[in-house]
């Protein structure tokens, strides 16, 4: 968990330094619902995928890394798909089905919703992104 | 043309008619970068940026009053989104609240364009370099923004007239029509920076205004941004639409529980001594028997006089060409046309409205009557033309649409209509008529059904010189009555 933070500081790093750009496009919305610090895991299996702008958005029946919570349908919105192409996990990568665990920040209220900060395949790939 | 489009176009007239365009100064114009979205040091030592990002999502809050917060707190973040599917957000989030650049350009006729962040989610921010603040603007997603430059350095953008759909930054914060936002923009470090100060108010949302700060870097010319479509969105599998639905479903559900509540309230049994007027009428609000009044339900619209949908028949006359009697002539002449009732969103009377290029209207016949509906509610309002009455009420209180009885002449439809006030007016001149005008109205569908000849005289002996006649055209219409209250003129 402490490297992912350490990930986390360096992303914002890179963020800060893109805003520059002059056709930069703010950050879309808050992350206030989110926790602010904190990051959980997840795995599970897809259920849906849906890889539309500006967010891709996932759902997933699954539980808490080593979590003792019963299974359960989590909502993770991710960042744009031309992001996540970008970084290597295109939409034709990931189908319904496939198995796969999440990292991301919880929801401050506690419904299982996550926002997506690294993605972990079931063949052991691993992608990582900022919020947007 | 409609009158809101003619409106707005004299008022993007207005400054090179008057002369009082301002100049933008030349140091504005081009591209600006986005710096202090984050914490950070601000260009040559100038001070930190107030309120960044994520501060003042948190801080707004402060000045919210309680109706906001709690609104805020009921608006789901991702759901109540319509940036989640691409639609606009409006310009905060993708502007100064959430940082992005922007380009300054010259529209020219007194006009500064702003134009930054996705297009189909911000639009433009058209300001106009002169002239005040509108008071009842048609709220719209940028609002009406005006402009004001001090010396070469400073900009100062005031806007005004924004609809309630936007969000004051990315979580969640509401706003009412009544927001208002000031935007300064001040140039230094030799035309290199500009500091954006904001100023933000709302009477019905916030306790009191509240600003921010943002600095912008200018970018050589030329600058290519990258395009940027949100909307690439296949129709199928919208996740997110199924989101809302579901979100919208649970909500069905709750207020279903209250009607299912209130299913079986009691009501008495029995029957009222009134129950056979009732049936009466009843029978006459029915769908009428009469083909000829089924066969005239529906929207028309008037028929420019060189349309080819009139075949050879004209148009003719028009209200403007009255002869009035001297008395009448002189009360026009002292008229101030400023007090014009068609310029301050006032009933204008049969005769006048059925002149006008926006007469659309719409005929909804029953059995007791025709209801005639006008699109301008507030020149037109409504009239009822009674069908089955050979008489006027012998007492009748002056009204503007006056008292209408329908007769049928074969395949016309003949209205006499008398009992007016005399507030309206007969023409834009100003002529006046009095209590004693009487308007006598021929609709005819002509073959075919999608053609109706309309004549309408007005006698009045006490204002006009003689009867005076005009005709019109009118096409049905497959689109609805839009509603129009004038709220905006």
């Amino acid at each position: 968990m402490f490297s992912m933070r350490k990930h986390i500081a360096r992303l914002c790093v890179l963020v800060l330094g893109v805003t520059g750009a002059a056709t930069s496009v703010a950050a879309h919305h808050s992350q206030s619902q989110f926790e602010p610090e904190k990051t959980v895991s997840i795995q599970g299996t897809f259920t849906r995928l849906s890889w539309r702008n500006p967010h891709t958005l996932f759902l997933l029946q699954g539980k808490l890394v080593d979590g003792a919570d019963a299974e359960q349908e989590w909502t993770v919105e991710g960042p744009s798909p031309q992001q996540l192409t970008k970084v290597g996990w295109g939409a034709t990568v990931s189908k319904v089905g496939d198995k796969v665990t999440f990292t991301g920040r919880p929801r401050r209220d506690g419904k299982p919703e996550l926002l997506l900060l690294s993605v972990t395949l079931a063949d052991g790939r691993v992608f990582n992104f900022s919020p947007d | 043309m409609r009158t809101p489009v003619l409106v707005a176009a004299i008022l993007a007239l207005l400054p090179s008619l008057t002369g009082a365009q301002t100049a933008v100064p030349p140091a504005f114009l081009g591209t600006w970068a986005s710096l202090g979205l984050n914490p950070g040091p601000s260009p040559l030592g100038a001070p930190p940026t107030e309120l960044p990002w994520a501060a003042l999502d948190k801080a707004i809050g402060n000045w919210m009053l309680p109706w906001a917060i709690a609104k805020q707190q009921a608006t789901e973040w991702n759901t109540d989104d319509t940036g989640q599917v691409c639609k606009p957000t409006g310009p905060f989030r993708q502007g100064h609240a959430g940082g992005g650049g922007f380009r300054f350009v010259d529209a020219g006729g007194g006009m500064l364009y702003q134009v930054g962040g996705s297009i189909e989610q911000r639009g433009v921010q058209r300001i106009r370099l002169s002239g005040q603040r509108p008071r009842t603007p048609r709220p719209t997603w940028n609002g009406e923004s005006v402009a004001s430059v001090e010396g070469t350095d400073t900009l100062i953008v005031d806007t005004y007239g924004y609809n309630d759909k936007s969000w004051l930054n990315s979580d969640r914060w509401p706003h009412t029509e009544e927001l208002r936002v000031i935007e300064r923009y001040r140039l230094y470090g030799g035309g290199a920076y500009m500091q954006l100060r904001v100023f933000i108010d709302d009477r019905h949302a916030l306790k009191e205004p509240y600003t921010y700060t943002r600095y912008y870097r200018r970018v050589v010319e030329p600058t290519e941004g990258a395009e940027n479509v949100c909307n690439q969105n296949p129709p199928e599998d919208d996740l997110w639409a199924d989101r809302r639905n579901g979100l919208l479903d649970r909500f069905d559900a709750r207020i279903a529980a209250l009607v299912k509540k209130y299913e079986n309230e009691p009501l008495p049994a029995g029957t009222d001594e009134n129950a056979a007027a009732a049936a009466k009428w009843s029978t006459l609000a029915a769908p009428p028997a009469d083909a000829r009044l089924r066969a005239l339900a529906g929207v028309y619209e008037p028929v420019r006089a060189a349309s080819p949908a009139l075949g050879g028949r004209k148009a003719s006359g028009g209200p403007s060409e009255i002869a009035m009697v001297s008395s009448a002539a002189q009360t026009a002449k002292a008229r101030d046309l400023a007090f014009d009732p068609a310029k301050h969103c006032m009933v204008v009377g049969p005769f006048r409205m059925m002149a006008r290029d926006d007469a659309r209207f719409e005929l909804l016949p029953t059995a007791g009557r025709i209801t005639m509906l006008f699109e301008i509610t507030a020149l037109g309002n409504k009239r009822e033309l009674f069908l089955g009455r050979a008489e006027h009420g012998a007492k009748l209180a002056p009204s503007y649409q006056g008292d209408s009885i329908a007769r049928w002449e074969g395949d016309t439809l003949v209205v006499d209509t008398v009992g007016f006030n005399d507030f309206t007016w007969l023409n834009d001149a100003g002529a006046p008529h009095t209590d004693a005008l009487r308007l006598v109205e021929r609709f005819t569908l002509l073959p075919g059904g999608q053609l109706l000849e309309y004549q309408i005289t007005a006698e009045d002996p006490k204002a006009l010189a003689k009867p005076h006649t005009y005709t019109r055209y009118f096409q049905r219409s497959t689109i609805a009555l839009q509603e129009d209250f004038c709220e905006s003129r």
